[in-house]
C-alpha cells in the first residue's frame, strides 16, 4: 500500500508545516478579537526564533530557549500594543512597521550573538515525542502522535483559546471590545486591559510559532526565516472564521497543500516544480473565495477607541 | 430635602467650544429630574462627566455626602451611575443576556443571573427575546436590554438620554411606565428630552441648560411650558410670538402645478425575496410637500432611496418632471437637481472628519463654482461655506473646524443648507428633525417650507407625525411596502392615519 505511505508522510508534513502558521493565526485570532490587528505576526514569529535560538545556544536548554522566545513575542506585542492603542496609530502601518522593525533587528542580533557562526549555529531543539499506544495506530500513529512537543502544546493551546474566548467571562467580554469597545467600556469592561492583554497574548502566540521553526524544524536561526509565514497566518484568521479551533484547521490546510506539493514535485519531475510551488496559494484563494465570504470580522477591528471621541 | 447627589462648579472644554460651564445641581434620591436645552446645550456633555465617559476640567461630584472621582465608566458603574446613550451602546452581534453580563464581575455572572434577568424582566413587565442577537431587535426591545443592563447593575442614578426619540408612539407609554416603576423603588432618574410633554408627564423638576450652563431648576408642576421654552431658548427670544401663521393656508393650491416626481408601480425585493415596497404609486406636484408617514421600518427609508438612486427598484418607473429617471445613476439625479437629506446623517450626510467647509462642497466638487484653473477653489469653497453658516446659523460658526465638532442640530443644518441648494427640482427628506430642538425643529421646517415656496417639490418622510400633519400638503401613510392611503391633513383624523399606519398587509391587498 505505497499510497498508505504516502498519506502518512503528507499528514506528518501537515503537522509540521502547518503548526507555525497555527501558532500564528490563534495569536492573531485573539487580537482581533479584542480589536486590534496585528499585521506584526511576522516579525514577531522572527522575534521569537531569535528568542528560542539565543535562549537554547546560550544554556543548551530548548525549554529555556522556548522561554526566551516567549519574553521575545510578549514584549513586541505590547510595543505594539502601546503603539494601537496608547498612541491610536493606522494599526495597519504599525503591524508592517514592526514587521520591516523585527526583520532588521533580528538579522543584526542574531550576528551579535551568534558572531563568526551566524546562519550555522546548531542549538539544542525538541525531540519527537511517541504518545503510548495512539502512536501504533497505522497511518496517523507515526504521523500524528509522534510529533514534537509544540504540536501537542498547538492543540492543548487551541482547545484552552476556544474555551478562554468563547465560553469564559473574560472572553465575552474581550469579544465585546472587539465589536464595539464604547458599549463594553460603558458596561464596566477594562477595554485597554484587555486590548493589551490581547496584544501581549498575541506576540506570545506568534513567537511560538518562530520557537517552533528554531527548536523543532531546523535548529539553527536563519534571517528572515518566517518565510511569509505571519501574512499566510492573517489568511487563516479570515478562513477560520475569528475562531481559535476554525484558525488552527485553515493553518493546517495550508500545511497539508504545502505538504502535498513537496509530495508530488517529488512523484512527477517532468512537471515543472513552480507549477507545484503554486498549489497552496491556488487552493488558499479557492478556500477564501468559497468559505471566506459570508464570514465577518469582529465589528471595531482596526478602529482605535478613544472614549472622549465625540 | 435630603440630597443625594450634588454637582458644584463643573467645567468641560472640547478645543475652542465650552460645553460646560459651571454646573450646579442638588438632587435626591426617588426623583426625576428632565434635563431640558437646545442642541449643543450641554446635557450629553454633563451625561457623559456623570458616567465617567468625559473627565471634566474643573467641579467636583458629591455622592451621598462622599466626594467621588468618576474617571472611567466602570467606575461610574461602582458608584451606581448608569446611563441609556440615545443611541444605544450594545454589542449586536450578542444576545440580550451576553450584553446584560459583560464586564460584570464574575460572582455575579453565575446561573442565578439568568433568574435575575428574567424576574427583572417580570418586575417591570418587560418582553425581551434572549434567542436572538441583538442586532435582530427592533428599537423597543433594544432599549429594554439596555435598561435591564442598568437595573441589572443596580444603579442608583439612571440618565436617560432622549429615551423616547427612537421609539415608535405605541411604545412610548409602557417605556415611561416603567421609569415611573423606577423612580418608585428610589432611583434618581435624569431624563433629557426635548419633548415638553413628555417631561410634565414623567418629570418632578427640570433643569434647564443654555450654552453649557444651567438657566435654571424648577418643579414642573408649577412652570409653565411658555416659561421652560423662554429659558431654554435664551429670553431674547422669548418675547417673540409662539403662534406661527399657519402658512398652509396662505399657500396656493399646488395640485394643479407641474408635476415634479411621479413614482409609478415601484417594487423593491431583496435579494432573499423579502418584499420591501409593493407596487408604491405616488405623485407629487412642484411647489407641494407631500409627507409619507408611517411606522419605522415599513419602507419609507427604502423609497427614498430608490428615488435618490441609491437603491435600483426591482420594477416600476420614476419620473423626474417629465424626465425618465428609473436607470439614472445617483450623479445624474444630482444634476437633475434632486437633493437628499438622508435619515442617517453621521453615515450618510457627512464626513465628520472632514471640515464643515469640505462637507458644503465635496458633493459638488468638479461644479465651475468651486473650481479655478483646474483646481479646486478654497477661496470659493469657504466663501460658500461661510454665507450658509451665516444663513443658517451654524455653531461654532468656524467653517474650518471639522464637522465632527459641531452638535447634531447643527451637523444636520450644514446637510440640509447643502442640500436645498441643490434641489433645484426635488428635495428628499428623511427624518429631518431626529434627535432635534425645538428650535432647530423649527429652523429646519421653516427651510423646507421655503423650498416648496420656490416651487420645489418635497417628499417630507418622517416617523413624527405631528410634525408631518403640520408641514405637509399632503401626507401618504406607508404600511408594510405600500402606500396605504393618501389624506389631507386638514380634514383627517389621528384616528384615521393611525388605522393606515397599522393596516394589516391583508388589508392592503
Amino acid at each position: 500500500m505505497v499510497d498508505l505511505v504516502l498519506l502518512g508522510d503528507v499528514l506528518a508534513g501537515t503537522a509540521r508545516l502547518g503548526t507555525p502558521i497555527a501558532f500564528a493565526a490563534l495569536g492573531g485570532v485573539i487580537a482581533e478579537r479584542s480589536g486590534l490587528y496585528n499585521i506584526g505576526l511576522e516579525g514577531q514569529i522572527l522575534a521569537g526564533a531569535l528568542g528560542a535560538a539565543a535562549g537554547s545556544f546560550a544554556t543548551g536548554s530548548a525549554l529555556i530557549g522556548l522561554g526566551c522566545g516567549v519574553i521575545c513575542g510578549l514584549v513586541s506585542g505590547l510595543f505594539l500594543g502601546y503603539m494601537s492603542i496608547r498612541l491610536r496609530i493606522n494599526q495597519l502601518v504599525g503591524g508592517i512597521a514592526l514587521n520591516l522593525l523585527l526583520a532588521g533587528l533580528t538579522a543584526f542580533l542574531s550576528r551579535q550573538i551568534f558572531g563568526a557562526q551566524a546562519g550555522g549555529a546548531r542549538v539544542e531543539g525538541f525531540t519527537q515525542v511517541r504518545i503510548p499506544l495512539l502512536s501504533d495506530i497505522p497511518v496517523l500513529g507515526p504521523s500524528l502522535f509522534s510529533q514534537d512537543p509544540l504540536f501537542y502544546l498547538l492543540i492543548g493551546i487551541a482547545v484552552l483559546a476556544w474555551y478562554w474566548l468563547m465560553k469564559s467571562h473574560k472572553g465575552l467580554d474581550l469579544r465585546a471590545v472587539g465589536e464595539n469597545p464604547k458599549a463594553a467600556d460603558l458596561a464596566g469592561v477594562p477595554v485597554f486591559r484587555l486590548q493589551y492583554l490581547a496584544i501581549s497574548i498575541s506576540g506570545a502566540l506568534a513567537a511560538l510559532a518562530g520557537a517552533h521553526l528554531v527548536l523543532s524544524q531546523v535548529y539553527v536561526f536563519a534571517e528572515g526565516m518566517s518565510a511569509g509565514k505571519g501574512f499566510i497566518a492573517l489568511a487563516a484568521i479570515i478562513l477560520g472564521r475569528w475562531s481559535p479551533i476554525g484558525a488552527v484547521c485553515a493553518a493546517l490546510f495550508f500545511g497539508f497543500c504545502d505538504a502535498a506539493q513537496f509530495k508530488l514535485q517529488f512523484s512527477s519531475p517532468e512537471v515543472p516544480y513552480q507549477l507545484f510551488l503554486i498549489l497552496p496559494y491556488i487552493a488558499s484563494l479557492i478556500a477564501l473565495v468559497i468559505l471566506g465570504a459570508k464570514a465577518s470580522a469582529p465589528a471595531s477591528v482596526g478602529l482605535p477607541y478613544d472614549r472622549e471621541h465625540r | 430635602m435630603e440630597e443625594f447627589l450634588k454637582v458644584t462648579g463643573v467645567g468641560k472644554t472640547f478645543g475652542a467650544v465650552r460645553a460646560l460651564n459651571d454646573v450646579n445641581l442638588l438632587a435626591s434620591k426617588g426623583e426625576c429630574i428632565a434635563i431640558l436645552g437646545e442642541n449643543g446645550a450641554g446635557k450629553t456633555t454633563l451625561a457623559s462627566v456623570l458616567i465617567g465617559l468625559y473627565q471634566p476640567d474643573s467641579g467636583q461630584i458629591v455622592l451621598d455626602g462622599v466626594q467621588i472621582s468618576v474617571t472611567s465608566p466602570a467606575a461610574a458603574i461602582e458608584h451606581g451611575i448608569g446611563m441609556i446613550h440615545q443611541h444605544f451602546s450594545l454589542v449586536d452581534a450578542m444576545t440580550a443576556e451576553e450584553n446584560i453580563l459583560i464586564g460584570l464581575p464574575r460572582e455575579k455572572r453565575g446561573p442565578a443571573a439568568r433568574a435575575r434577568i428574567r424576574q427583572l424582566c417580570d418586575d417591570f413587565d418587560f418582553t425581551v427575546d434572549f434567542n436572538v442577537p441583538v442586532a435582530k431587535m427592533a428599537v423597543g426591545m433594544k432599549q429594554r436590554v439596555e435598561i435591564l443592563k442598568a437595573l441589572f447593575r443596580d444603579v442608583s442614578i439612571l440618565i436617560l438620554d432622549e429615551p423616547t426619540s427612537v421609539l415608535a408612539p405605541t411604545e412610548v407609554a409602557p417605556f415611561l411606565q416603567g421609569v415611573r416603576k423606577l423612580v418608585a423603588t428610589g432611583c434618581l432618574v435624569f431624563f433629557i428630552s426635548h419633548k415638553l410633554d413628555e417631561i410634565r408627564e414623567i418629570a418632578d423638576r427640570v433643569m434647564i441648560m443654555r450654552h453649557g450652563r444651567v438657566e435654571g431648576i424648577l418643579p414642573v408642576a408649577s412652570t409653565p411650558m411658555a416659561q421652560m421654552s423662554a429659558l431654554m431658548m435664551g429670553q431674547a427670544d422669548a418675547d417673540q410670538p409662539t403662534e406661527k401663521p399657519n402658512t398652509k393656508e396662505m399657500r396656493l393650491d399646488t395640485t394643479r402645478a407641474a408635476k415634479a416626481l411621479v413614482v409609478s408601480d415601484v417594487s423593491l425585493t431583496t435579494s432573499s425575496g423579502a418584499e420591501i415596497l409593493k407596487e408604491v404609486d405616488l405623485t407629487l406636484h412642484a411647489g407641494e410637500i407631500l409627507g409619507i408617514a408611517g411606522i419605522d421600518g415599513n419602507g419609507q427609508t427604502e423609497l427614498s432611496e430608490v428615488i435618490t438612486g441609491l437603491k435600483r427598484q426591482t420594477s416600476g418607473t420614476i419620473l423626474l418632471g417629465d424626465k425618465e429617471i428609473s436607470s439614472s445613476s445617483i450623479a445624474a439625479r444630482i444634476a437633475d437637481g434632486i437633493g437628499f437629506v438622508p435619515e442617517d446623517r453621521h453615515a450618510e450626510g457627512l464626513v465628520l472628519s472632514l471640515s464643515v467647509e469640505e462637507n458644503f462642497a465635496f458633493r459638488s466638487i468638479g461644479e465651475d463654482k468651486f473650481m479655478s484653473g483646474g483646481m479646486i477653489s478654497r477661496r470659493a469653497i469657504g466663501k460658500i461655506a461661510e454665507d450658509a453658516v451665516k444663513a443658517y446659523d451654524i455653531r461654532p460658526s468656524n467653517p474650518k473646524l471639522n464637522a465632527s465638532a459641531l452638535s447634531g442640530g447643527n451637523q444636520q443644518k450644514i446637510v440640509m443648507a447643502r442640500e436645498v441648494a441643490r434641489a433645484r427640482n426635488l428635495l428628499v427628506v428623511v427624518q429631518p428633525t431626529k434627535g432635534l430642538d425645538v428650535g432647530a425643529t423649527q429652523f429646519v421646517q421653516d427651510q423646507i417650507r421655503a423650498v416648496a415656496q420656490s416651487g420645489v417639490g418635497v417628499l417630507y418622510i418622517s416617523t413624527e407625525l405631528e410634525h408631518v400633519l403640520e408641514i405637509s400638503d399632503r401626507v401618504a401613510v406607508m404600511a408594510f411596502g405600500r402606500i396605504t392611503g393618501v389624506v389631507n391633513p386638514q380634514n383627517t383624523t389621528l384616528q384615521n392615519i393611525g388605522l393606515l399606519m397599522t393596516a394589516s398587509p391583508e388589508e392592503v391587498v
